[in-house]
């Protein structure tokens, strides 16, 4: 019986990106699933790139587009015979557009286990500021 | 004055270039369609595997994203294996407010069975940037075995 309180991951297709952008690497290109929030003055993004090692990947923030380009590392070899194929391996690419001001230099960026997670904090201008209301 | 003549239509006058197109139509349509079926009987399981093998070597593959080596279980059984675990996405403060949520966390368990019966004791497995490979040696007797002709 199934245990309430756990559950099963959900498995996504691949969704590979139709794109007009014309790539300079020939190969497919994949959208990757990314989580999104938002904690204590900072924007945090979670992409999955499973494959990507840290000198593949390329982040770009420019006038407010973020872009992250990775390119999965293909180990399989020559001689093999493809018996079942699930997944393909290729470049994994998505981009936003960053609403807030964010301080360029202070960006993290890190890269484990095939996860980028990404730290983008917002620089002090736009953060809310209490202003205090004085009697008078 | 010019006088044109305008010939009437006839279906041989078909520029053959229309049947090209016709023709390019069906196939990527056919391909659409194939692979549109292909996807609604694949299991939808977690983790999505490829299975290659040469003339020594079984290969299986899964990406697995986020998953830590030590929530990884891999086994063997027979002729299958087993990969399951558990993806745990990182506990986030109270104050979170998400923007976009397409990751999943949880359990998950895949037994796959394999092809050809291979050597349960040699079976190596690497698990590195979130790709897990799995290398599984061929049992002997299923390895093609060179018989000399003896002249005579």
């Amino acid at each position: 019986m199934a245990n309430e309180k756990t559950h099963e991951v959900q498995t996504v297709d691949q969704e590979e990106e139709a794109t007009a952008l014309e790539q300079t690497r020939p190969g497919p290109v994949f959208v990757p699933a990314v989580d999104i929030f938002e904690e204590d003055g900072n924007i945090t993004v979670l992409a999955d790139m499973p494959g990507v090692k840290p000198d593949n990947l390329t982040i770009d923030l420019h006038e407010n587009v973020l872009t992250m380009t990775g390119d999965a590392e293909d180990t399989e070899g020559e001689e093999e015979e493809e018996l079942i194929r699930e997944y393909h391996v290729g470049r994994y690419y998505r981009q936003f557009t960053v609403s807030d001001n964010i301080d360029q230099d202070k960006i993290e960026a890190n890269l484990t286990d095939g996860v980028l997670r990404l730290v983008l904090p917002k620089a002090e201008a736009s953060k809310p500021k209490q202003i205090k209301i004085k009697r008078g | 004055m010019i006088v044109t003549r305008i010939r009437p239509r006839r279906a041989w006058d078909w520029n053959l270039g229309e049947f090209d197109r016709m023709r390019r139509d069906m196939a990527r349509l056919q391909d659409a369609m194939t692979r549109g079926f292909f996807r609604e009987s694949a299991p939808r399981m977690f983790p999505l595997v490829n299975i290659a093998q040469d003339k020594d070597r079984l290969y299986v593959r899964a990406e697995l994203p986020g998953v830590n080596a030590s929530d990884l279980d891999v086994s063997v059984k027979d002729n299958s294996i087993c990969i399951s675990g558990k993806r745990e996405l990182p506990e986030e403060s109270e104050n979170v407010s998400y923007h976009r949520r397409e990751r999943s966390g949880g359990t998950f368990s895949r037994s796959i069975e394999l092809p050809s019966p291979f050597d349960r004791d040699s079976v190596d497995a690497n698990f590195e940037n979130g790709v897990l490979s799995i290398v599984l040696p061929l049992a002997e007797e299923t390895k093609p075995k060179q018989i000399t002709v003896k002249a005579g």
